[in-house]
C-alpha cells in the first residue's frame, strides 16, 4: 500500500500500477517490449481492451480497497468514452481521488 | 464423510435433453434420470444466468443478494454509464464461503459473477472470464500456474472469449457456426479435465462445476436442437451443424459419467440450470416503444449504435450516446434484464420523473406496457413485475423499476428500430422459467418426478448434503420428497444460524482464518502431482 500517513503520493502509486499491470499483462504475450512507465498508453502500447480495462479497474479497487473512485470521470470525457489512457493519467487521478 | 457433486447444466432443458435421451446421444443422464429423482427447476422472477446462479449459490432470491443482471446502470449528474456485476456486488454469503468457514472444503468451477474471486478453503476459478484475466479469477492464486501444468489443460482454450461470446446474442453467420461450435467443445473439455484432476488429487466435501455451453449451442442453434423444429430434409449445412450440436452433447454426456464415477458410490449428485430454454421468434424493441411515449429521446449517436470504434469499455449494451439522458425518464440499459428503468429526479429540474410522480408514472407504464398488441391483435408483453414484486428483499432498489415477460419470453431489444415489433427470421432459443433438476445417489429415492422445486432449494440441498445445518435466512427449502424415509430419519433436515453478512466473512486471504493453512496444504498436494514447483 502506498499510503504514507494517510496520504498517497504520485510516484508510489505509479510503482502500484505498474506492478498491477504487469501482473496482468505477464500472460498475455503482448508485442510490447518496453519498460512500463507514465508515458505507456493501455490501448496503443499494451494492446488492452475494454474489457481488460474493467479488469484494471476491478484489481485496482481491489488494491487499495476502495470501490468509490468515480472511474467514469476518466474514461469518460464530454459524453464520449475516451480512445486510451496513459500511466500518468491513470495515476494523477488517482492521486486526485484516493485521499477523499 | 459423504461427499456431494454439483454439476450446472448453464440454460438446460428436459426438452433438449429428453429428446438427446431418447435418440441414445445421452446413455448415461438416461440411466441417472432413471435410477433418480427429477424435476422442473424455477428459476428467478426473470430467467437469466448471473441472478439464477447467483440464487442457487446464495440461498437467496435476487431481492436479498442483488445480482439482477450482468450489469446496472451508474448515474453521474446528466450522465450514466453501466457497471458490470462482480462479486462484490452479491449482497449474501455464497455456499462456498459458508461450507469453507464450517470446515468443508470445496471446488466451485465455472460460476459467474464469482469475480474476483474470494477466498475458500479448497479451490475457485470464476466463470465468465476472458483468458487474459484467468490469473486473477483462480483461487488460490498458485492455480493458475497448477493449471498451466495439467495434462491437457489450456487456459487459453478454458476461458471465455467475450468476442466470441457476443456472437451467441448477435447470431452467427452460416460459415462461423462450425468454428463456434468447436470453440463450446473444446472449452467443455477443458473445464471437465480440470475438474477430473482437481477430484483425483485432491477430493472437497463439495465439487461444483458448471458447464456452459449448453446455454450458449441453445441460443444459436435452437431450430436444430429443438424437437418441434428439427427439420426432416436438413441441407448439408443444417446437417453438419446438427451433428456438431449432437458431438456436444454425447461429449457432455461422457464427462457427467466420468465425474459421478469419480465422485464414487457414496457421493450424492445434482445436475441443475440455471433456467430453460424455448423458441423466440419475434423481437420487442422496447426503447422503441418508450420513445413513442416520449418517456425516451435518442441521442446524437443513435445511429452510430452498432460501431466498432476503439473505445474503453465494453459495448454491450445501450451505448451512452445512444439515448438522450437529459430529457430521457425511462429506458431500457440491456436486453439481458429484460427491464425498464425508471429515472427519478434527484432535485427539481433533473432528468427524470419527479419522485411524487413516480408511481402514478409507473402504473401509466404498466398499462401502456400490457395495451401494446401485435399485428396480429396479440399482447406482446404478457407480465409486467414490479420491482416490489419480483425482488422483494434488502436491495430492492438496485433492480429495474419494471420487469417484462414477453409473449415467446424472448428478450427485449434495447436498440433503435423502425418499428417496435419485427418478426425474427427464424426462431432463436430464448430463456424459459423451467430448468431442470436430476439428483442421485445414497438416500435419493429412484424413478421419481417430482413437482416444481425452486433454485434456491438447491443451497439448501448442497448444505444439508455435506452435513450441515441449512441456515435459517435461506429462502429455500429442502425438498424432503427426494429422499427415502430412512435416510431422513438418519439425516434429518437441521435449521442453523443464518449466513453472515456480507461484510462479515473474509474478503481476502489474509482475513480468512481457513486460507494461509488450506493454501499450503493445496500447495503440497499440488506440488506432490508436480502441478507447481
Amino acid at each position: 500500500m502506498s499510503a504514507a500517513a494517510g496520504r498517497y503520493d504520485k510516484d508510489a502509486i505509479l510503482q502500484d500500477l505498474v506492478r498491477i499491470i504487469e501482473g496482468m499483462i505477464g500472460d498475455w504475450e503482448t508485442d510490447f517490449s518496453g519498460s512500463i512507465g507514465p508515458e505507456t498508453l493501455l490501448v496503443s502500447d499494451l494492446g488492452m481492451e475494454s474489457i481488460d480495462v474493467v479488469g484494471l479497474v476491478i484489481a485496482i479497487e481491489e488494491h487499495y480497497q476502495r470501490q468509490d473512485i468515480p472511474f467514469i470521470q476518466l474514461i469518460m470525457v464530454d459524453g464520449q468514452y475516451v480512445e486510451d489512457l496513459s500511466l500518468r493519467e491513470l495515476r494523477d487521478f488517482l492521486s486526485l481521488h484516493l485521499d477523499r | 464423510m459423504q461427499r456431494t457433486l454439483l454439476i450446472g447444466l448453464d440454460g438446460a432443458t428436459f426438452t433438449v435433453l429428453d429428446a438427446l435421451i431418447e435418440d441414445g446421444t445421452m446413455p448415461f443422464l438416461r440411466r441417472f434420470r432413471l435410477a433418480g429423482t427429477s424435476a422442473p427447476l424455477l428459476s428467478t422472477p426473470h430467467p437469466l444466468t448471473p441472478p439464477a446462479w447467483t440464487s442457487l449459490m446464495t440461498g437467496r432470491n435476487p431481492g436479498n443478494h442483488g445480482v439482477f443482471d450482468f450489469m446496472w446502470p451508474v448515474y453521474q449528474g446528466d450522465t450514466m454509464s453501466i457497471k458490470l456485476m462482480d462479486s462484490r456486488d452479491i449482497k449474501s454469503e455464497t455456499i462456498w464461503s459458508l461450507l469453507s468457514r464450517q470446515g468443508r472444503r470445496v471446488v466451485s468451477l465455472n460460476f459467474p459473477v464469482m469475480f474476483p474471486p474470494r477466498p475458500v478453503a479448497g479451490y475457485l476459478i470464476s466463470g465468465f472470464v476472458s483468458w487474459r484475466h484467468l490469473r486473477r479469477a483462480c483461487y488460490p492464486p498458485s492455480l493458475f500456474d497448477a493449471l498451466k501444468k495439467m495434462p491437457g489443460v489450456n487456459p487459453r482454450e478454458l476461458s471465455m472469449d467475450l468476442d466470441q461470446e457476443k456472437k451467441s446474442i448477435q447470431g452467427l453467420q452460416p460459415d462461423e457456426y462450425e468454428g463456434w461450435l468447436r470453440l463450446h467443445i473444446t472449452r467443455e473439455r477443458q473445464w471437465f479435465e480440470i475438474t477430473r484432476h482437481l477430484m483425483t488429487s485432491d477430493p472437497c466435501d463439495l465439487t461444483a462445476v458448471l458447464f456452459d455451453g449448453t446455454d450458449k449451442l441453445q441460443h444459436v442453434a435452437w431450430p436444430l436442437l429443438d424437437p418441434a423444429l428439427v427439420p426432416t430434409a436438413p441441407t448439408a449445412w443444417q446437417r453438419t451443424v446438427r451433428g456438431l450440436c449432437l458431438e456436444y452433447f454425447r461429449n457432455l454426456d461422457g464427462y457427467l459419467a466420468a465425474l459421478v464415477e469419480l465422485a464414487g458410490p457414496a457421493a450424492q449428485v445434482f445436475m441443475v440450470s440455471d433456467h430453460g430454454f424455448g423458441p423466440s421468434d419475434e423481437i420487442f424493441y422496447v426503447n422503441v416503444f418508450l420513445a413513442g411515449l416520449g418517456h425516451l429521446h435518442w441521442g446524437p449517436a443513435a445511429q452510430l449504435a452498432d460501431g466498432t470504434g476503439r473505445h474503453l469499455p465494453q459495448r454491450m449494451s445501450v451505448q451512452y450516446g445512444l439515448i438522450d439522458w437529459k430529457k430521457t425518464a425511462a429506458y431500457c440499459l440491456a436486453p439481458s434484464s429484460n427491464g425498464i428503468y425508471i429515472r427519478v429526479a434527484a432535485e427539481p429540474g433533473q432528468p427524470g420523473v419527479a419522485p411524487a410522480e413516480y408511481a402514478g408514472f409507473r402504473r401509466r407504464l404498466i398499462d401502456d406496457l400490457l395495451a401494446f398488441r401485435a399485428p396480429d391483435g396479440g399482447r406482446v408483453v404478457t407480465r409486467v413485475m414490479t420491482r416490489e414484486e419480483a425482488f422483494p428483499g434488502t436491495e430492492t432498489a438496485r433492480a429495474p423499476d419494471l420487469t417484462l415477460v414477453l409473449r415467446d419470453h424472448g428478450f427485449v431489444s434495447a436498440l433503435n428500430a423502425p418499428s417496435t415489433l419485427s418478426p425474427r427470421e427464424q426462431p432463436v432459443g430464448a430463456h424459459r422459467p423451467d430448468g431442470i433438476f436430476v439428483a442421485g445417489g445414497p438416500g435419493i429415492r429412484g424413478g421419481l418426478a417430482t413437482p416444481t422445486l425452486s433454485i434456491v432449494d438447491v443451497a439448501s440441498l448442497l448444505v444439508h448434503s455435506v452435513g450441515l445445518p441449512v441456515p435459517a435466512n435461506f429462502e429455500g427449502r429442502v425438498p424432503e420428497e427426494i429422499f427415502e424415509p430412512h435416510f431422513l430419519r438418519a439425516r434429518p433436515v437441521r435449521v442453523g444460524e443464518p449466513t453472515l453478512a456480507v461484510s462479515a466473512y473474509p474478503a481476502d486471504a489474509n482475513e480468512s482464518g481457513f486460507s494461509e493453512e488450506g493454501e499450503a496444504a493445496i500447495l503440497s498436494r499440488l506440488r506432490d502431482l508436480g502441478y507447481v514447483e
